[in-house]
């Protein structure tokens, strides 16, 4: 049958022009009619075996046999998720792009804690969403798209995973330097062990890392082991690399902040060695007090100077710019503020904090003229302050300060409690800015109880009392991160509403969105 | 009344309606929700002074809503009826405000409604006849004519050779589809079309498919050149393949022809476009009479298909179909209620040799059938590297189409890739193309 069918096609292909069909080769049981139908026209008879032949060959062609083993059952070992849990996925998914990975990342978090695996109804939906999301919520939905789902991913290839997702140990052993730090990150007990066993065959660009986590919140035997490698392996050596000095500087830092360590103690009566007595005050001498102030040296001496900066502090020996510290003692001064904290400072000057950071940005003799202005060539360290000691005076002082770029106070609003920042948005043209709560949350979590009302209840007060419009972007801060107790709150305000256009504008704005992922994050949460 | 978020997608007029929608599925969004056995109707806050009012006529799908949206439905219309997906028990009316009331009593009235034909003379009569007769006579001849170009059209491919074909510009394919349409052909018209449509980019499955529409359409120019030695069905169904067309209005009033009673599974859905115009097949299946049905609805982008079954939905109904040499299209005279789950399995086919003998069957009686409704029970599914096929109880081994690798299979294999064996509903034309399975008492539509 092939090959007659073959041969009608080819001659069709071709064109009866320049080839003749053989009709010799046709069964007689479609040669005869063919005869009685077709006359001498060749493309008539053409069309009419072909019509034959193919209806023919369809009614009797017969169905492929299956004849390979037994088809195998897939069986899930995991359980499927719960219908209610489930049934989050529908309404995370329409959820507004920015907040539906939010969701999908705490539903995927969940389902993977419990050992479950999506309903099989979501399996196709959630790798569809998959290949629409970033490679780190991919990976978690490879978790949870059981045995079936996984089979199926040959179809979507899109749905790319890159490598393995590794979890646990693994990823230690086999992870990339990212993952490994992730591990440290999530376990840090059980990784501080294999830190300090594989430590000796670590790239010292990793040690620098782990230093850099380690030092954050270290308890007592991570601080034993900072020290040991401040003693040891870190010690200022007359041919060294780049990143052992750096890493030195971490080192330094974090001893230097642990109260009565003798690198702390060392510097400060240093410090003090510097300092001379001020009269200040009042009236024909009434209400005299007397403060302090540093005279520095005009010249390198046994403590400012580079070198021992360096061996003792990490610091970079090259003053990388002149035209701010005109000399290396104004560039090491610049070095060791942030090693010391505002209250130390306030000690050793006998004066107020708020004192003290002015004489830091107004004595002369930290002012530099840069083109054409005088600026303190210590608002940086100030800055980098903030980082090592987090003090709300000095940050809500800097936050004042015309200098502070708004990148700068962006990085500096995580540092805060909840009430620092409510103090602080509340004095600023528009509280409701999202890109602070978003820099403060990010760093903070789900906020508080009473963080929560304020915010809920400032939302409310700005647009329905203020008749102010404002964007959706502040709503979906409040829908990641209210606290679920908030509900109430949220409730007690709607029913203050009025009919308006921004009491509709709040309920759009704020109240349904809240409600929903409220609603979303609670279900989640109870799972 | 059960809706599934499959079924409701098939009537959102696009992807935005169904997101928006999804946005207003949760019942928080509803000031009220109210359902009964005939409507179920919501009111929802807009950024008017008034809530949008929303109703649903679930006897026969339709959709009021008071907003000013052109789509239809709207979002408000596909929201409503997603929360009953999420939530069954969101409803807390059943008492219609007059609102509701007044719409759904207009509706109830309009469709019992009959219509009342113009009287006419006998000289009005007459007159009418003999216009009808001239307008027929000179389609006719324009037919004919139209026959004879076409068949001199294919005789001239196959001179010259098919090869050809891929590097036809397309208006060499438009002006012999409009030839048509000038002949009063449109039904030739579209097999024109259906030549340029082939794939002629990928390989050589263009060749054999080509070949089969010329035979096709070769035998149904041969079948009009002999109408008058055909039976009377065979006349209407080759006059309806050539392009003469078939009113619902005209069989609504036809007591002539039979009604078929019975609770409907409406197995599956299609949409194609072709032309601009969007063609929407349904094909429903008889619980009871094991009848099967194709209900042919046409819409332009322009112009919204119009909903009167949504796939998947199980109806009880009259339908009464065209006529022709073998009973398919038909349109639903009276619906009267519908079932949330199958109330009865359908005529099952063993196997796939059964399902192909009933479409051979088919084919015989009418060499141009496409489209045979078949439930097979049985089957298995097993994916081997990209593929996946179906397997019947007896190991017979069919491949899923690969233009149907797409979602609709892999969500069938996801549900029932444990070895289980299921009853899957099929059409085939050409190939077997699924449509849903039946799970317990119920069918899941793809």
């Amino acid at each position: 049958m092939e090959k007659i069918i073959n041969e009608i096609l080819n001659t069709a292909l071709i064109g009866t022009d320049k080839k003749a069909a053989d009709y010799s080769i046709l069964d007689a049981d479609i040669l005869n009619p063919l005869e009685q139908i077709s006359h001498n026209d060749p493309e008539e008879k053409l069309i009419r075996a072909a019509a034959l032949l193919i209806y023919f060959h369809e009614a009797g062609s017969k169905l492929k046999k299956y004849k390979g083993p037994a088809i195998e059952n897939i069986q899930e070992s995991s359980e499927q998720c719960g219908p209610i849990f489930a049934h989050q996925l529908e309404k995370i998914l329409i959820l507004d792009i920015n907040l539906k990975d939010f969701f999908l990342g705490l539903w995927l978090d969940k389902i993977i804690g419990k050992n479950q695996i999506a309903r099989e109804d979501q399996i196709l939906t959630l790798i569809d969403e998959g290949i629409k999301s970033n490679q780190f919520l991919r990976n978690k939905i490879l978790q949870t798209i059981g045995e079936k789902g996984k089979i199926i991913l040959s179809f979507k290839p899109a749905f790319s995973v890159g490598t393995p997702y590794k979890s646990g140990i693994q990823k230690w052993i086999e992870g990339s330097n990212a993952e490994r730090l992730e591990f440290i990150a999530e376990n840090r007990l059980i990784a501080f062990d294999l830190i300090k066993k594989d430590w000796n065959s670590e790239s010292i660009v990793f040690k620098k890392s782990v230093i850099e986590i380690i030092s954050k919140d270290s308890n007592a035997d991570e601080i034993l082991f900072i020290q040991e490698l401040y003693d040891n392996e870190f010690v200022f050596k007359a041919k060294e690399k780049k990143t052992e000095r750096e890493i030195r500087n971490l080192l330094a830092l974090k001893l230097v902040t642990i109260p009565n360590h003798p690198l702390h103690q060392l510097l400060v009566d240093k410090i003090k060695s510097y300092c001379v007595e001020e009269k200040k005050g009042g009236f024909f001498g009434l209400g005299n007090t007397i403060t302090r102030a540093f005279k520095l040296p005009e010249k390198p001496d046994e403590f400012f100077n580079k070198d021992h900066f360096n061996a003792r502090l990490g610091v970079e020996p090259v003053n990388n710019d002149s035209a701010l510290y005109i000399n290396e003692v104004n560039y090491l001064f610049a070095n060791l503020l942030p090693f010391i904290s505002t209250a130390e400072w306030a000690s050793l000057l006998n004066q107020k904090h708020s004192d003290v950071f002015d004489y830091f940005l107004k004595d002369k003799q930290f002012l530099t003229l840069i083109e054409g202005k005088k600026i303190s060539y210590l608002q940086q360290a100030l800055y980098e302050s903030c980082f090592n000691f987090a003090e709300r005076e000095l940050i809500l002082y800097l936050f004042d300060q015309s200098f502070m770029a708004h990148s700068q106070i962006q990085d500096l609003i995580p540092l805060l409690n909840s009430d620092d920042l409510l103090f602080w948005l509340k004095s600023q043209k528009n509280p409701f800015s999202s890109n602070y709560v978003m820099f403060w949350t990010q760093k903070n979590g789900i906020w508080d109880k009473s963080f929560s009302h304020t915010i809920l209840s400032d939302s409310y007060e700005h647009i329905v009392k203020n008749n102010k419009y404002t964007s959706e972007s502040i709503s979906r801060q409040m829908a990641k991160f209210v606290h679920l107790d908030a509900e109430t709150e949220l409730e007690k305000l709607k029913n203050k509403l009025t009919q308006d256009t921004y009491s509709d504008h709040w309920l759009k704005i704020v109240y349904k969105p809240l409600k929903e992922a409220i609603g979303i994050r609670k279900i989640i949460d109870q799972y | 009344m059960k809706f599934s978020e499959s079924q409701i997608r098939s009537i959102a007029p696009d992807e935005a309606s169904m997101k928006a929608g999804k946005g207003l599925s949760s019942k928080n969004s509803w000031v009220t929700i109210g359902q009964n056995d005939r409507v179920l109707w919501g009111e929802i806050k807009g950024s008017g002074a008034k809530p949008y009012q929303t109703q649903i006529d679930l006897l026969n799908i339709a959709f009021k809503c008071s907003c000013p949206s052109r789509k239809f439905p709207c979002k408000h219309g596909i929201g409503l009826m997603l929360v009953l997906v999420s939530d069954p028990n969101a409803p807390t009316q059943t008492d219609e405000p007059s609102w509701v009331a007044e719409w759904i009593n207009k509706r109830a009235v309009k469709s019992e409604q009959v219509i009342v034909e113009k009287t006419y003379t006998e000289e009005e009569l007459s007159k009418l006849e003999k216009g009808k007769e001239k307008r027929a006579e000179e389609r006719a001849v324009a037919v004919e004519d139209g026959v004879a170009e076409l068949t001199l059209w294919f005789k001239d491919l196959i001179k010259s050779g098919l090869i050809h074909l891929p590097n036809k510009d397309l208006s060499y394919f438009n002006k012999t589809s409009a030839r048509m349409i000038d002949a009063k052909a449109p039904g030739l018209a579209s097999w024109v079309k259906s030549l340029s449509n082939l794939n002629y980019a990928s390989g050589n499955d263009w060749q054999l498919e080509a070949l089969q529409i010329i035979c096709k359409t070769f035998l149904l120019l041969d079948a009009y050149k002999n109408i008058g030695q055909q039976i009377e069905e065979m006349q209407v169904t080759i006059k309806n393949l050539i392009g003469w067309s078939q009113s619902p209005k005209d069989l609504l009033a036809d007591d002539s022809q039979p009604i078929i009673k019975d609770i409907w599974l409406v197995l599956g859905q299609e949409e194609k476009t072709n032309d601009d115009i969007i063609v929407q097949k349904t094909w429903l299946l008889g619980l009871h009479t094991n009848e099967k049905a194709m209900i042919l609805n046409f819409g332009t982008k322009f112009s919204p298909m119009p909903i009167s079954v949504m796939k998947g939905s199980i109806l009880e109904a009259e339908m009464v179909f065209f006529p022709g040499e073998t009973r398919q299209r038909a349109i639903i005279k009276l619906q009267n209620q519908m079932f949330d789950n199958v109330p009865k399995l359908p005529e099952l086919l063993e196997d796939f040799e059964q399902a192909i003998d009933l479409d051979r069957a088919n084919i015989a009686k009418n060499p141009w059938w496409n489209d045979t409704i078949i439930v097979v029970k049985n089957v298995r599914l097993l994916k081997n590297q990209n593929q996946v096929y179906a397997i019947d109880s007896v190991n017979n081994l069919i491949t899923i189409c690969p233009d149907m690798l797409q979602n609709i299979v892999l969500n069938w294999f996801v549900i029932c890739a444990n070895g289980a064996k299921i009853t899957v509903g099929f059409i085939r034309n050409g190939n077997f193309h699924a449509l849903g399975i039946f799970k317990e008492n119920n069918y899941i539509v793809f």
